[in-house]
């Protein structure tokens, strides 16, 4: 397998602060963190701003330190054929013989920086195990088939993100795995809050934000009946940016929500009774 | 007649002025049925007002008084036909369904004695301390005990409480508010005449009428005029978007004031005039002593007490603002503990002797029973919900068919290992008695091809380099050829890769002696286990114990369950062989002391099931449940009529193998009950099942079957 989705060679440098709408401690606990560079576990439900608040921490963190280019953030969404290979390097083959390239986890170890493994549960469980020695005293990447052991930079910080709402024990990280991290939960923001985020990031009026936050709020309480998620705060931001095109609301809502998150009929009926009663 | 109202014949005559043919179609489905409506607006509900109800039929629909909804249930008309399209009739369910989910979001039953209203006055008294209350007693409860005429508050009350939630939702739901003022209009057309009602009802009427059609002209008796205007001014604070339930309880004392200030008499006082809205009214003096002393009843107090028409869309308060819970279903664990202790297991301990392995912790729960979005109120505390305390015992949720939604945390599965007897006699008969057959069923297995995690060469992507295509490679590009980019090796996890779960059914009826027949694969011995008959559950266990020796031959992951219920509180889970542990002669030596016991309560035993199989990491996971009859338990559906058992049983059971297939699992329900196939179609919705005729062929055909659900 190619390396699979990341950002490329050079990592990704916010410059511009990256929207980002604090829901608890959350902030000063990843500073916290930082400081003494333990590991951090993202937990949540899909769409409630783990990846954004990746990139809102490495702006921060750009900031405090002073670093005018940003701070470097290396970002590998994992998935179930990823493997210890995509993940450190590989050889390649040139015309004068093979050649070693770093994969993005050996990029952001030699550079520094944040990098981050996005729903990490979803890579095989082998190939996690690599970054066992990398995330204790030892802060050590082995390279095996270079037969090198790399050293962390003191900038190398590791977050990884899971969405235990799958509710699979397969897809569950292994204890050694875990108990390396610290974890910060996440969960779908307050209605007023969401509310805010909506209005912002969809840029719509603040009635059409209420009324979103109103419906995922109601949508959520159908979580027990076979739908495995609410709507994520991502989902209602895609619902605004539609209405904010000028698509009417009720189809806004039935495009960007509904049919992401059902395929069953009788419950995709259910959901737009409320949209219709929430949107004239 | 009745479906024939004025926008109905005005919409026909419009129709038919345009020239358009009457739309035969619209006019014979017209009506809508509760059951029509149900699966739909039952989400509806759920997603407002955050909470389950079941949505029930009015056993007699000219009478919703008779059946005020609680908390969990909801009555509506079984069929409405008010309206002349189906839309419209569907739209006064939803109405209907909206209304009673304000009382959950406006805060109907949050209501606070102290808390002051925000448009009114306090009336009420300051503080609680010189109230008569129980030890256990809602503010609502406090709050009409004020009153001399309780019922009289009670309704008054609701009428205030239903106007400022009408208001209330048709600002929170602007898609609805036409629709609102469609049947709130409706619903005022269809009011009773005012003409020829005594002072107290007229007033009351006008109150309702003006809870549904605000200011709407009326003629009045001189009488009436000031104190109408009166009540007109105080209902206006409830259309504000901030007045809460505190001011409807303001307004109810006013308005109750009003109506029992009137002088009780006979219809005819005087004609009636029109009444006009604009004149100012003045403050009338309130009562200020609340409590309000008993009163000595008149003669004709009862004869004139004041009575209002329903509203159809609305709901009556009935038992909900108190905190008195109905007596719950016979409690049927009580009878079980009258029968033999009948335990045979014991909670498996963390730490085991013999150096088995420890049991796994219980995984995460499910998605079911982890959520909680309602807090631990007071409401929900006396809902039913089962909590887990102890080791080892798990809550479920159950599938509610007549309520389309789940109950939460509902059933609560007991799981233990079987105490092993001293050796594994019953396992070593049954493998000797059906000795040389032995052979052939596991080479049967055995034949289950294995295979191993791969190395693919020649891959365009892979972990390494493959050497020869690499230098096959380097050599076309040396004599200037275009060279093949596939020069990887990957490793491709092709291997068997199975987990499968049998869960057994060893209710009471599996005691049954079965008739043995020569056909079908049977021991060679004719007196296993030194009897000369053999029951189901003899089967059963016979079966299990081919099951894993068969099963260690392949290397499969397995486990072997065995399931009975004795009411919702304790189902029992009995493991014969976990995932995780290894076939020991301590597990194989538990097949003795499986006994059978009491009843069949598949649901929570196949949720338990799954559960086991979410954990497991094999990528194809088989769950085949083995039952010798339909579903059912003793508060099993009974709570919807003796004969509605049968359906909620097995649409709880269907609803768990759904919830197994969503989950990735392949059920497969096998069945040695001959009338199997009248329920298993029902049950098994798309899911594989098969009735054996003859128990005697369980084992074979299960042996068989394994290789084909495996494949």
């Amino acid at each position: 397998m190619l390396s699979p989705v990341s950002q490329p060679a050079a990592a990704l440098q916010a410059s511009a602060e990256p929207f980002y709408l604090p829901v608890r401690d959350e902030v000063a606990l990843f500073e916290a963190a930082h400081r003494e560079r333990i590991p951090v576990l993202l937990k949540g439900p899909t769409g409630c701003g783990k990846t954004r608040f990746v990139e809102y921490m490495a702006w921060r963190l750009a900031q405090k330190s002073g670093a005018r280019d940003g701070f470097a953030l290396t970002t590998v969404s994992c998935h179930e054929d990823l493997t210890a290979t995509d993940l450190v390097g590989r050889y390649l083959l040139s015309s004068d013989g093979t050649h070693w390239i770093d994969g993005p986890l050996t990029r952001a170890v030699k550079a520094g920086g944040i990098c981050y493994l996005d729903e990490v549960v979803e890579a095989r469980k082998d190939t996690i195990v690599v970054i066992h020695s990398l995330t204790d005293h030892r802060r050590l990447l082995p390279l095996e088939k270079k037969g090198e052991l790399l050293k962390a930079h003191p900038d190398f910080f590791l977050v990884v993100s899971y969405n235990p709402g799958y509710q699979s024990t397969i897809k569950d990280l292994k204890h050694s795995t875990r108990q390396r991290f610290v974890s910060i939960e996440f969960d779908y923001p307050a209605q007023v809050l969401e509310q805010r985020i909506i209005e912002r990031e969809a840029g719509v009026d603040a009635k059409t934000a209420e009324a979103l936050a109103l419906a995922a709020l109601q949508i959520r309480h159908l979580d027990q009946q076979n739908l495995l998620e609410g709507p994520s705060t991502r989902l209602l931001i895609y619902a605004g940016r539609l209405i904010a095109q000028g698509v009417p609301a009720r189809r806004a809502c039935d495009v960007a929500i509904i049919q992401a998150m059902t395929d069953d009929m009788l419950l995709a009926k259910g959901i737009r009774q409320v949209i219709e009663a929430i949107f004239p | 007649m009745s479906g024939y109202t004025l926008p109905g014949v005005r919409a026909a005559l419009k129709r038919i002025a345009a020239g358009e043919p009457p739309d035969a179609e619209e006019h014979r489905h017209s009506g809508q049925t509760l059951e029509g409506v149900a699966p739909v607006l039952g989400l509806y509900y759920r997603a407002l007002a955050g909470r389950n109800a079941a949505l029930i039929a009015y056993g007699n629909r000219n009478d919703p008084l008779q059946y005020p909804d609680t908390h969990s249930t909801i009555r509506l008309p079984d069929r409405v036909g008010r309206f002349p399209t189906g839309n419209g009739n569907f739209l006064w369910y939803k109405i209907a369904l909206t209304h009673r989910a304000a009382h959950y979001e406006g805060g109907t039953f949050a209501f606070e004695f102290l808390r002051p209203a925000v448009h009114f006055g306090r009336l009420r008294p300051d503080s609680m301390d010189e109230l008569e209350r129980h030890e256990r007693e809602s503010d609502l409860e406090t709050f009409f005990g004020l009153f001399a005429q309780r019922q009289l508050a009670v309704e008054v009350f609701t009428v205030m409480e239903d106007l400022r939630l009408d208001e209330w939702s048709k600002r929170r739901y602007p898609g609805l508010a036409s629709g609102y003022h469609k049947i709130q209009r409706a619903a005022a057309h269809d009011r009773p005449k005012l003409a020829g009602m005594g002072p107290r009802n007229a007033l009351a009427e006008l109150m309702v009428r003006w809870s549904l059609a605000p200011g709407k002209p009326v003629e009045l008796p001189a009488l009436l005029h000031e104190r109408a205007r009166q009540l007109y001014q105080v209902m206006q604070a409830l259309h504000q978007p901030d007045a809460r339930v505190e001011d409807s309880a303001e307004a109810a004392m006013r308005a109750y004031c009003l109506l029992v200030g009137l002088p009780n008499m006979e219809a005819d006082y005087g004609p009636s005039l029109p009444l006009d809205l604009a004149q100012p009214a003045a403050e009338p003096i309130w009562n200020t002593v609340w409590p309000e002393p008993e009163k000595t009843r008149l003669e004709g107090d009862e004869v004139l007490a004041t009575a209002m028409a329903p509203v159809p869309y609305r709901d009556q308060l009935g038992s909900r603002y108190t905190l008195y819970k109905a007596a719950g279903p016979l409690d049927q664990q009580a009878i079980y503990r009258f029968t033999e202790d009948d335990t045979p297991a014991s909670p498996s301990a963390p730490t085991l002797p013999n150096g088995e392995e420890r049991p796994k912790p219980p995984d995460e729960p499910l998605e079911h029973d982890c959520h909680d979005h309602f807090g631990e109120d007071e409401v929900h505390l006396h809902t039913g919900e089962l909590h887990s305390h102890e080791l080892l015992s798990f809550v479920y949720p159950e599938w509610d068919h007549v309520a389309k939604a789940y109950k939460r945390n509902w059933c609560c599965i007991k799981e233990s290992r079987i105490d092993p007897s001293s050796s594994p006699r019953y396992y070593d008969e049954t493998l000797r008695g059906y000795g040389r057959l032995m052979p052939h069923i596991q080479h049967q297995f055995e034949q289950i091809a294995r295979e191993g995690l791969r190395k693919v060469r020649r891959m365009p992507d892979g972990d390494d380099l493959d050497l020869d295509a690499a230098i096959e490679s380097m050599i076309d590009m040396r004599c200037g050829l275009t060279p093949s980019e596939d020069v990887y090796s990957a490793r491709q996890k092709t291997e068997r890769d199975v987990a499968v779960a049998f869960l057994i059914d060893k209710s009471s009826s599996t005691a049954e002696q079965v008739e043995q027949k020569p056909e079908g694969l049977k021991p060679a011995a004719p007196h296993l286990h030194g009897r000369n008959y053999r029951t189901i559950l003899d089967l059963e266990k016979e079966t299990a114990a081919l099951l894993m020796a068969s099963l260690e031959r392949i290397g499969d992951t397995y486990g072997i369950y065995f399931f009975s219920g004795s009411g919702r509180e304790d189902v029992k889970f009995h493991v014969l062989k976990d995932f995780e542990e290894r076939l020991s002669d301590r597990v194989a030596a538990r097949i003795d002391n499986i006994k059978p016991l009491h009843t069949t309560r598949m649901g929570p035993a196949i949720r338990h099931t799954v559960r086991k199989l979410r954990g497991q990491e094999s990528r194809t996971k088989i769950m085949v449940l083995i039952s010798d009859g339909r579903p059912f338990d003793l508060d099993y559906g009974q709570q919807y009529g003796e004969n509605a058992e049968v359906e909620y049983a097995i649409n709880d059971t269907r609803q768990a193998l759904n919830e197994a297939r969503q989950a990735g699992i392949t059920p497969f329900v096998l069945t040695i009950d001959p009338q199997g196939g009248d329920y298993l179609r029902a049950m098994c919705d798309g899911i594989d099942y098969e009735v054996l005729d003859d128990i005697n062929q369980l084992p074979g055909r299960l042996l068989s079957l394994y290789r084909t659900l495996t494949a």
